[in-house]
């Protein structure tokens, strides 16, 4: 299969998935569907939610910066692989 | 597709950790029989897959579409690593960047890393007899509705905690995800092409 081909398919792809119904008409799916189908949301009684002011998660280092999407990809994806090389080497046997 | 805190009560929470956490340590152990050329592929597979699950598509009404690459993990890694790869995403997403939740990390490893790769692998394992380039295309999609099955019986099985019921968490998940699965496989399906031109892909 070419190249070209394969360009084409991702082009393709995109243009179709961004220009598709989808967006036009997907509001709150769930919602849509329960009404269609007259079902009405159960009110939630209780779930475990832990407390995140605690620091078990960390605010993003940048703030709420127009690139921070965009620092935070880079960031994430740096260290996905370095726990994947870490991983990987452990598995080949560390020289 | 990512399950936040809040949504799964406390026994699908512990039937997420009870699965996932037993098929991840057998991953660990099988990993280690991997090509070391693949081995070496992981972590830069493991880095595009997670940059890809940052695009986003914004869905009207708060929701998100994103690739979620697990079929392309388990192609070219096999099912061990695709299922570590998974996992380390997920946990790096929950625990550094708050993208689904800290007690729902289980479900969401068994969901988009056990399903998805699970999924993947005996479906890209019996239509590769068939044709290979098909293989790549329909265990894509297929990975994405699995791991969305699972993700709509877990919600389902919530309720109260969830707003919704079976009836409707299945459908909504499994029918919207098998539109979102069309993209997924033709990128899958691009991906894997390519490696294969690479000699990456057998």
């Amino acid at each position: 299969m070419g190249r070209r081909i394969l360009y084409a398919f991702i082009l393709i792809t995109v243009l179709s998935f961004l220009g598709s119904w989808l967006f036009a008409y997907s509001y709150e799916p769930m919602d849509i569907a329960a009404s269609i189908l007259k079902v009405e949301a159960k009110e939630p009684l209780w779930a475990p939610i832990p407390d995140y002011s605690l620091g078990c998660t960390i605010d993003f280092m940048f703030g709420e910066l127009d690139v921070s999407e965009v620092l935070s990809g880079i960031l994430g994806s740096f260290i996905v692989m370095m726990i994947l090389y870490v991983v990987s080497k452990i598995a080949g046997g560390v020289d | 597709m990512h399950i936040m805190d809040g949504m799964l009560n406390l026994w699908v929470i512990a039937f997420g950790w009870a699965t996932s956490l037993p098929a991840l340590l057998y991953s660990i152990r099988k990993v280690r029989l991997l090509e070391e050329s693949r081995l070496m592929l992981m972590p830069i597979l493991g880095a595009m897959v997670f940059a890809a699950q940052m695009v986003n598509w914004a869905v009207p009404g708060g929701s998100t579409a994103h690739l979620v690459g697990a079929a392309l993990l388990t192609i070219v890694l096999g099912l061990p690593g695709g299922i570590i790869s998974m996992a380390t995403i997920l946990i790096v997403q929950a625990f550094i960047f708050g993208d689904g939740g800290i007690l729902a990390l289980g479900a969401n490893i068994l969901n988009m890393g056990v399903v998805a790769c699970l999924t993947a692998h005996i479906s890209y394992k019996y239509v590769s007899k068939v044709s290979r380039r098909a293989a790549s295309l329909i265990s894509a999609w297929l990975s994405v509705v699995a791991a969305a099955l699972a993700a709509g019986i877990e919600l389902g099985l919530s309720t109260p905690v969830f707003g919704f019921g079976l009836e409707i968490a299945v459908p909504v998940m499994v029918g919207w995800h098998a539109v979102l699965g069309v993209p997924e496989a033709i990128v899958t399906f691009a991906a894997v092409e390519w490696l294969r031109g690479g000699g990456h892909v057998g």
